[in-house]
Order: C-alpha cells, then structure tokens, then sequence
C-alpha cells in the first residue's frame, strides 16, 4: 500500500515536474515550432558539434596516444640499457651479503643519473631490493619523495612477479602536480634481482597533449559557430522570401490586391516570386470583375426598382380611383378592383424592400442612432400587429420590464426589425400565443420573440435569413410576404453592431434573438436572454451546446409581414436577469457573426445536433 | 536553444577532457623479466680456520692466528684477527685495521709446557698494503714477537691475551689465501711494460678480480718501481664496476684520462695492452674497452704480447761462451753456426766478457771488456741488422770489472741505448755513442756491488751489494741513469748472495751461500722474497762468481728458465738437474788443436 501511495506521489510529483517545465519550456518550444531559421541553426549546431566533436576527440585522443607511445618507446630503450648496464655491475657480486653491494648500488644509481638525457628534466631513478629488505633502496634524487610514485601494485609486479612493468604516477612537486611515466624491471643477479625503477616526468607530453587538445577545442568551437552561422545564412537567404511570401499573402488575403512580391534573379525563389506575383495578379482581376458585375446587378436592381415606382405610382393613382369607384361596377368588375388594390400594395412593398435592400448593397444605409426608450417602440409593434393577431387568432404576450429601457438606436430600424419577427411569429403562431421578452443589462438590450409552431428544421436557422427563402414555397400565404424581411433586419441589426439570430425546432416553435449595444459602437459579448427558450432549453437537453451553435447563424432576414394582432405584452423581466449568464458563451462564440458571411459559413456544422431533435417541418417564414 | 549550444560544448569539453594524459593509472605489464647472460664462477673462498677450531692446542691457535690477518679488506682482517683475542685484550689494542706484516717463521713458534707465552721468531719479508703490493720492511733481521694465549674463564678453547700491536701473517697464509698477479706499467719510453706483482685475497670472488686489478693499475705502480714505470694518465678512473665476463667478453669502462694526451690513438693502444697484459689470466676471447667519451672498441687478438719484452725474447736464446779470449758460439743453441753478430771478426779478441742486444727495431749493440797488456777497456759500439759495427773503446777505471750488461737498447734518440757494468764494486753506465763510462749513484746502503742483472723490460735492476740481493728500478733521461730508491730482497734460505739473474720477469735466479750451513745452492725467489724454491740446492761450496740466465716468456708459464748457466771456481756450468759443466766441445765451431787449461767463461746470451 505504501509503496502504491509513494508511487502516486511520485507519480504526482512527476507530473507537476512535467507540467512546470512545460510551462518554462513554453516559449522556447513555441519559437521551435514558428521558425524554421531556429530549427535549421539548432540542427545544425547540434550536428555539427556531435560530428567536430567526434573528430576533435578522435584526433585529440590519438595526439595523446602518440605522444605518450613515444614517450614509452623513448623510456622503454632507455630502460633496457639502464637495465643492461646494472646487471653487469652487479654481475660481480655474487651474494646480496657482499659488503661491496651497496656501494656498487649506489655507483650505478649515480652512474645512471648521471649519463641520463633526461635527468635534468627531473627523471628519477631508483634502485631498489624489496626482495632483500637489508639493502637499503638508493634514489638519484632525494629530495623527491618517490615512494608516491612507487605503488605496491607495481613493486609486486616488479620484485615478486618479475615483470617488466610501467604505471603513470602523479605526484605534488614544489606545489606543482607532475606527471610521472613510471617503468620498473627486475635486474638480475647471480642472488635473484633487484629492481630498477626509471621515473620519467612526462611534463612536455602532458603540455603538448593539453595545448592540442585546446587548440582542437577552440577549432571546433569556432568551426561549430561558424556552421551554424552559415547554416543561419543559407536559411535566412532562403527564409526571408518566403516570409515575404507570407506577409504578402496575408496582405492580399486581406484586401490590398495591389501588393506584389520582389522578383529578384532567377533562381526557385524568383520563380516563386513571380509565380505569386501572376496569381496576385489573376485574383486581383478576377475579384474586381467580379466586383464590378456585383455593382452593376445592385444598380440594375436599384435602377429597375426606382423605375418601376414612376408607372407604378400612375397605376396606383388609376387603381385608387377604380377601387374608389368600385361600388358603381359590376360585382366581378368590383372584385378585380380590390385584387387589383391588394397586388398593388404588394408590388409597392416588394419595391420598397428592394429599394431598401439596394441600400445596404450600395452601402448607403446610414444608422441613425439615438437614446430610445425600447418599451414603447415593442408596445407599439405589438399594438399595429394586434389586428392581423386577431384575425389568425394569436395573442400576443409581451414581458417587458416596467422601467424604460435605453439604448443608443435607430427606433426606426428596431421597430422594423421587431414588427418583422413578431409578424412572422404571429404569422406561424398557429394560434398559440407568441412572447415578445425585453431584457437589458449594462452592455446589451435582448429582445426575444417566440412562438409555438412548426418551427425550424435543422438548417433553415441559418436559411429563414436569406433573401427570398420559404420554407415551404407551395403553401399559400394568408399575408403577402417580400421575402426579404429577415434579410433587411438582419442588415438593421448588424448596422447596430448587434445579433440577431434565431432558434427553432419542428413542432416546438421557433424564437428570434434581437440583441444590440446599450451604447453605439460597443462590442457586444453577452446577451441578457437566451436563445433557447426555456421550456426547450429544459425538456430537450440542460447542456445547451447545440443552441450556442445555432445561435451563431443569422441569416438575412424576413419579413415586413403583416402584422395582424398582437397581444399586450406580459412582463418578460424574470427572464432578463438569468438569460446572459446562461448564454454568455454562445454570445461571445457568436460575436463575430455581426457579419453575416463568416458567421453562416460556421452554422452548418454546429446545426446538425438540434437537427435530430427536430421534429417539426414549420418554415420558418414567410412573406 | 542557448542552453543546447551550452550542453554540446560542455560534452564536446568533457570529452576532450577525457581524452588527455591520464593522472594515474593501473599497472601494466609490458613484459617478463630480463634474464641474465652472465655465468658465474664456482670459485669459493678458501676456508679460514678459527679460534674454535684451534681447541686447546696453542700451537695450532698461534699458527692460526698468524693467518688470521688474509681477508680482502682490512676491516674484515682486523675482524678475523680480533676474534682470536681475548675482549679485554682486543679492547686495548688493534681497534683500527693497519697494514699486515709478513714474515717468516724462523723455526716453530716455541711454546713451552705450563707457560702461557709464546714466542715467535721471525723475518719480515714485507708489509702488505692496501693494494696488494708487498712493501719492503724497515726490519733487518729475526724479529722475535712475544705473546700469551690462555684460556678465560667461561668461554672454550684458547685466546691470545697478549700479542704484537701488528697485524701479522706468515709467508704460507700468504700462499694459501692470496693470490699473486702481475700487473704492468709501461717504462717512461713507452718500450716495454714493467711488471708489478700484486697480492689479491682468495676471498674476492673471481668476478671482481679483474676490477681490483684495473683499480690497482689506476692506482699507479708500487713506490719502488714509481721512477721507472708510468701510473695511467691523471684523471683516469674506473666508471663503475668491470662486470664478469658475459658472451667472452670483459668490459672495461674508464674515465678519460687517456684520451685526452696529445697522441690520444697511441695512449690508448698503449693502455688497452697494458690492461690485456694485467688482465691476461682473466681475459676471454674480447676485451671492450670504452675510455671517456671515446667509442667502444673491441679487442681480441695477441698482439699485445709484444709490449711485454720478456715475450720478445727469442724461444732459444743465442748463446755464448768466451774462449781463448775469444767470443764462441755454444753449439745446440739457437744460430749456432752464424757468425758472431754485430762485433767484427778482428774486434773478437783479447775479450774477457761481453754482452750483445738486440733492440726492438732489430738494431745490434756490443759491449766487450778487453785486456789488453794488462789494462783493461770496453770497447762499446752499435750497428743495424746484419752489419757489424765499429766499436771504439772506453778507458775503464781500475778495480775488478763485472760483467757488461745491455739495460736499454731503444731506438729513440733521447734515451738512446744504456749499458751498465761494475767496475771496482761501482755501477757505471755507458752508451753506444760515447767514450766516456758515467758513474751510477748507488742510493742504497753503502758497500760494494759485485754484480748488476737487468730485466728483460730494461729498467729494473737486480744488484748484488755486500752479499745482499737488490732491487732497483732505473729511470734514464738526457742526464743519464739514476736508479730509485733500492729495495732489499729478504731471501732466508741464503745467507749471503754472490750472483743473480732474472729467471722470468718477476723473479730472479740467485746463487749464494746456504742459510743453514757452508754449501752454496742456486735457488729461485720472487723480488719481494715471499716466496723462493731451490733450484739448485747443493752445488758444493765454491761459490759462485757469475750467473747468466735467459728469461723465460711469461707466456708459457714456467717459473724456471730453460738456460741457467753458472760460474764458480773459474770454470762454466749449465744448470740442468744438476751443474753441467761446458766444455770445449760445448763449442759451436770445433777446436782443433784446444790450448791447454783454457776454458770456455763468462758465458751470455745475445738479449
């Protein structure tokens, strides 16, 4: 058990240990990933150290191995006439008791010294009998302690083993440490042997080994710098057009199709560079014809439809007069009167909202926005959709709060905007009531309206905002819809810088979010109410990820419908305070789609979860 | 990416680091053990008798005490001797190691029943120094040395109580624990090398025999020879030991002062023979010789043998006889039916005795003692090989003249050639060139000498001076010969000697008086008088007037001459295994018609 709770421990340790130096290592592995300058120098260094370090071991090592080899050649036929010239000397002694000995010792030792090439350099040289403890060993120098030098290890090799043998030593001399090629043999004699052990400093070769190891490192350190200073080079040559590449991409991504990269040569990169530059050019042509074409339908549309109201209007004059007269026709006479009358109103608010739309194509549409009180203009939507209400038998409930609501808008656009949803809703009421529910908090002013339905199918959330869609084109219409409706309000809204956005499923109704700044020109995060409705946020999934999908779609928009009846509003307020908290993600997911194109294109995936909940066929508008 | 550069050079660091001169390391072997190549001698050291071994006889312990003192260094001679010393008595006396004095037992150390004393009667026939030379003594005479040798209470056998301040050895422990060598020195002119004999302890081991030559060559030759022979060049001095022969071969290795003479090439030719000469028993097929800083050099024929006069000596000798005043040939000698060499036809006449030499370069010289109408004149003259040469006479003072003797026959103007001949119990000199006999400074005890031999080497002399025999050793440069400081032969077989000759290079031929009784006996002696043997040991009682011999080549080591002649009593004997006298018949050339009691004299050979 203990050992299953350390390791835990250990475990857990681990992890903080990974997780810190991951969150140190972070910038460093972050410019890893972006720059292929870093990657290519890094590797490089890397590369070339393991390979400059190899060699420079390889050649460092085998100087030192020279070295030293010469330095034991040079010892080792040094040492065998050394070693020659003791056993002759002690050739004449015939027992290790011979009074003369250690004289004869002692001569050789000095006899030795003296002759040797290297003594002035340090060399030592000791005669010793480990095998005959009562001669005393005789060194050539004794003011350097040699039995430092002298392991056991070595003696036994020498005076029992009877080896030739050699050891590096090295030992303190006058403060200095000394390398020592120590290199003992047996010397025979007619009473067994005694040892000469030949003590060489091996100072020259350790300063040659140690200043071409230096000069070996200092090569390869500047060889490795200037590898990768090199490497640095080459990349940035090659780095430099393709990041001018990028930023010319990302300019022309963003609109400057005049932008062009520098051709400069001949070589790859040039060729990509003017590569680029021809499909620059190419999409530039291409995106301004296309512009052009775009410019020139918008104008013929807002052309014909300004042509159109001129005869229009003379039509309209003579069917007034007609309808006027009506009564004096004959009853199918009088009937074609009135048809005539209902059509005529029809095309003049079909030219109207097409005059309307060519305004926000043509990029005249101007926000005139001002403080207004948003109750009022709800009550007063609610009021002119009363009687179209009655007539389809819907009510219309409003929950507003009893306080004014303020907010820096166009009332013209918002009146607009909400007597478009709550004519569609009391359109698709199918006698239910519909809900128009005001909320405001310190950034934002929600206006929700609801119905019960057909509601949505999965999808048409995003299609109910574009111009001239039916959910059903077949069915007739009891009110004469434009079809642009829901375009024209989702363009009102954007004009606010606010949301409109809608939420639907078969058989469950549908509801539509209005939701713009308190202030002009503010960013919106958060809207005060949710786009689900509650009843359906709680029956269908308490997680609501699909809603705050949905609710990112908005599409163009609908209707100037008719607005038959529309109930009084009953106090929507417990709604208000709760609503931003629960759809604040999906608000602030859903920002951006103030623009209607960015914000569709994300819909589909996000769509298809409600979709299978839906039961419901009910198209979402109609004209 | 610092931090990789940073660890990359650290490693790269830490292997360079790694790969420099390491501070210590195992032991490792590189292979077995040099074997030697040099064999060893079986020779081992004589026995030394002890105090123990002695027991209770005093006698015995005496006889062993007086060899006590043979060792090969003092120190361990005064040991030997201490240890047959009572402690009390050893701690008064003999506490440093002096020089052994040898001597000769005069009968048998007397030891009387009941008495602890004993009595030593003895001659001292040197003092044996340090490096081997037998010195002459100051003592003259039986010496009589007392001591007392009694037992202690608490320890077994005998001890000397009491004895001589001096440590002594008799003349046969110096024959049985030493060993004599000859070494040589070459003479001033660089002609011939003068042989020194040296005693070595049979205790040092036969490896180190030839470095204790070498150091007794360096260490110059014994006083008595110093004027005469050469020491090596200043500074010369031996680089460590001489090791024992390994592969046949000796090495030598010595400071150079050789080397560093004027005529380097010929001093060391001349050293390098002088060793093999000195080291001649010892020397296998090589002798390397490397002086200073000169380069090794191997030598390994005879040739050296003819640096040595002695071996320059012809196998035969040319002998001669004077008869009817006449020099002769003796027949069964070398050349004998050649004529006469050097001397003309009508010089050979009225002669009394003569010498003739031949030198080196083959140069004759003669010296021929007329009488003519009762006055006596050496007639003295030289001629190359073959030719004879014209001799021119030098007056001769009165008194009775010895035989002439060639000493020098050198080429070299300088020195020229010396002869030497007694005259009236004088030495004089005289050359070749000049008409004039120069008279000898005897620095020895005064007296008369009665005969003069030369060694074959030409400088050292054999003297006969009132019945004693004399070493000297004769240096000769422009102002004529001088003869060093004497040294007296102790011979104890002869009473009084009246002729001598030199029998090899280091020992002579002496006739004389018995020392124990009136007979005369030719015997044999080495200079120092260590050691003689009788060759002769009864040849009645004349005595005899004049001995000739001819040095035997040292090479064949006999210690006896082939041909020993004598006279006594007016007539000529060769000495064989008895005295054979020569006859007219003797002659080379036939005598018809023989005068009647002339005989042939004053035989000698050409040197």
């Amino acid at each position: 058990m203990p050992i299953r709770r350390t390791l835990r421990v250990v475990r857990r340790q681990w992890r903080i240990v990974v997780r810190r130096a991951r969150k140190v290592s972070a910038p460093a592995r972050r410019a890893w990933r972006r720059s292929l300058h870093l990657r290519v120098v890094t590797l490089t260094l890397v590369a070339s150290s393991l390979l400059v370090g190899g060699f420079g071991w390889f050649i460092a090592d085998r100087s030192t191995q020279i070295l030293l080899d010469r330095a034991r050649d040079e010892v080792s036929s040094q040492m065998s006439g050394k070693v020659d010239y003791a056993v002759s000397q002690l050739t004449v002694h015939r027992t290790e008791r011979d009074p003369k000995l250690p004289t004869t010792i002692s001569n050789t030792v000095t006899r030795l010294s003296d002759g040797d090439p290297t003594e002035s350099g340090g060399a030592l040289l000791e005669l010793r009998a480990d095998n005959y403890p009562d001669l005393k060993p005789v060194i050539s120098d004794e003011r350097i302690d040699a039995s430092a030098l002298l392991t056991r290890e070595m003696r036994y090799s020498v005076a029992t083993e009877s080896q030739v043998a050699r050891q590096i030593r090295t030992i303190d001399v006058r403060g200095e440490p000394v390398k020592y090629l120590v290199w003992g043999s047996p010397v025979p004699t007619s009473f067994g042997h005694v040892e000469l052990y030949y003590m060489v400093p091996l100072t020259t070769e350790d300063k040659a080994a140690n200043e071409i190891r230096a000069t070996v490192a200092v090569t390869g350190l500047a060889l490795v710098l200037l590898l990768g200073l090199l490497a640095g080079l080459v990349t940035r040559m090659v780095v430099t057009p393709v990041r001018v590449a990028a930023r010319t991409a990302q300019r022309l991504s963003a609109g400057l199709l005049d932008q062009r990269m520098k051709v400069d040569g001949e070589d790859d990169l040039a060729l990509l560079a003017a590569s680029f530059n021809q499909m620059a050019a190419n999409l530039q042509r291409q995106i301004v014809r296309l512009e052009e074409m775009s410019r020139l339908q918008r104008r013929f549309t807002s052309d014909v439809s300004h042509e159109l109201r001129t005869p229009l209007t003379t039509v309209r004059m003579a069917a007034d007069l007609i309808f006027s007269e009506r009564d004096e026709f004959e009853p199918a006479v009088a009937r074609s009167a009135e048809l005539l009358q209902a059509e005529l109103d029809r095309f003049e608010s079909l030219l109207t909202d097409l005059l309307e739309i060519s305004r926000f194509d043509a990029g005249f549409a101007a926000l005139d926005a001002e403080h207004s009180d948003l109750v009022p203009i709800i009550e007063r939507v609610a009021e002119r959709l009363a009687g179209l209400a009655e007539r389809v038998g819907v009510t219309i409930e409003l929950r507003l709060p009893d306080t004014p609501v303020i907010a820096e808008v166009d009332p013209r656009r918002v009146e607009r905007i909400l007597r478009n949803l709550v004519g569609n809703a009391v359109e698709h009421g199918e006698r239910r009531p519909v809900e128009v529910t005001l909320a405001t908090d310190d950034a934002a002013v929600a206006v929700t309206v609801r119905d019960h339905g057909v509601g949505l199918k999965p999808g048409e959330e995003r299609l109910v905002f574009n111009r001239f869609w039916r959910a059903d084109p077949s069915r007739a219409r009891q009110t004469g819809g434009t079809g642009l409706g829901l375009s024209i309000s989702v363009e009102d809204a954007r004009l606010h810088g606010g949301w409109l956005e809608a939420w639907g499923e078969p058989g469950g109704g549908a509801q539509f979010r209005l939701t713009v700044p308190v202030r002009s020109g503010d960013r919106l995060v958060a809207a005060p109410l949710p786009l689900i409705p509650r009843d359906r946020d709680k029956a269908i999934d308490p997680t609501p990820p699909p809603t705050a999908a949905l609710t990112s779609s908005a599409g163009p928009a609908s209707s100037t419908g008719p607005a038959s009846s529309t109930g009084p509003a009953s106090s929507a307020g417990q709604a208000s305070s709760s609503a931003p908290a629960s759809s604040a993600a999906p608000a602030s997911s859903a920002a951006p789609a103030s623009s209607s194109a960015p914000a569709s294109s994300a819909a589909p995936a996000s769509a298809a979860i409600p979709a299978s909940s839906a039961l419901g066929d009910e198209p979402a508008e109609v004209l | 990416m610092k931090r990789g550069l940073l660890a990359t050079v650290l490693a790269g660091a830490l292997l360079l680091a790694g790969c420099g001169i390491p501070e210590n390391t195992e032991v490792s072997k590189v292979s077995d053990g040099p074997r030697t190549g040099a064999s060893f001698g079986q020779d081992d050291p004589p026995d030394k008798s002890t105090r123990e071994e002695a027991g209770d006889d005093t006698a015995l312990l005496v006889k062993f005490y007086l060899q006590a003192a043979a060792a090969s260094d003092p120190d361990t001679s005064l040991k030997q001797v201490q240890s047959f010393l009572s402690p009390s008595f050893a701690a008064t006396t003999l506490k440093a190691p002096t020089d052994v004095k040898v001597i000769h037992l005069i009968g048998t150390p007397l030891v009387n029943p009941g008495s602890d004393e004993v009595k030593v009667s003895a001659l001292t026939v040197g003092v044996l120094s340090h490096n081997g030379v037998l010195e002459a003594s100051e003592d003259k005479g039986v010496q009589t040395y007392s001591m007392t040798v009694s037992s202690i209470t608490g320890k077994d056998g005998l001890f000397v109580t009491k004895a001589p301040p001096v440590l002594l050895l008799t003349d046969e422990g110096l024959e049985d624990y030493y060993h004599q060598h000859t070494i040589y020195f070459w003479n001033r002119d660089h002609t011939a090398l003068v042989p020194d004999v040296r005693y070595l302890s049979a205790d040092v081991p036969s490896e180190q025999v030839p470095q204790e030559i070498v150091k007794w060559m360096i260490e110059g030759p014994a006083s008595w020879l110093a004027g005469a022979a050469e020491p090596l060049p200043d500074g010369t001095a031996l680089i460590g030991n001489v090791p024992a022969v390994t592969n046949n071969k000796l090495q030598i290795n010595l400071s150079g002062g050789s080397a560093q003479q004027p005529d380097a090439q010929a001093a060391l030719d001349r050293l390098r023979r002088q060793l093999m000469w000195s080291l001649r028993q010892f020397l296998p097929r090589v002798l390397e010789l490397k002086v200073g800083n000169g380069p090794q050099t191997d030598y390994e024929s005879n040739d050296y043998y003819t640096s040595n006069a002695s071996y320059r000596l012809a196998a035969t000798p040319e002998r001669f006889v004077i008869y009817n005043e006449q020099i002769r040939r003796v027949s069964q000698s070398a050349a004998s039916t050649d004529p006469i060499p050097v001397i003309r036809p009508e010089n050979n006449r009225k002669v009394r005795a003569a010498a003739l030499a031949r030198s080196f370069s083959d140069r004759g010289y003669a010296a021929l003692v007329t009488s003519d109408a009762g006055k006596q004149a050496l007639q003295v003259g030289s001629a190359p090989r073959g030719e004879q040469a014209k001799l021119h006479p030098v007056p001769l003072p009165g008194g009775s003249t010895g035989q002439p003797v060639w000493a020098i026959t050198s080429d070299d103007a300088q020195t020229g050639a010396i002869g030497l001949i007694t005259v009236g119990g004088r030495l004089y000199s005289f050359s070749p060139d000049d008409s004039t006999l120069k008279r000898v400074n005897w620095p020895g005890p005064s007296g008369l000498i009665s005969a003069v031999s030369v060694a074959p080497d030409g400088r050292r002399l054999a003297l006969v001076v009132n019945g004693e025999l004399y070493v000297a050793a004769m240096t000769a440069d422009g102002s004529g010969p001088a003869l060093s400081t004497p040294r007296r032969v102790e011979i104890y077989r002869l009473a009084d000697v009246t002729a001598a000759d030199w029998g090899t290079e280091s020992s002579l031929i002496v006739a004389g008086t018995r020392s124990d009784g009136d007979r005369v006996a030719i015997i044999e002696t080495e200079l120092d008088g260590a050691r003689s043997s009788e060759v002769l040991a009864d040849i009645g009682n004349e005595h005899v007037s004049y001995l000739a011999a001819y040095p035997v080549n040292p090479i064949t080591q006999k210690s006896l001459p082939d041909v020993m002649e004598y006279m006594a009593n007016g007539a000529t004997y060769d000495i064989q295994t008895q005295p054979v006298r020569i006859n007219i018949a003797d002659l080379a050339d036939p005598i018809t018609n023989p005068p009647p009691g002339v005989i042939p004299v004053s035989p000698f050979f050409l040197r």
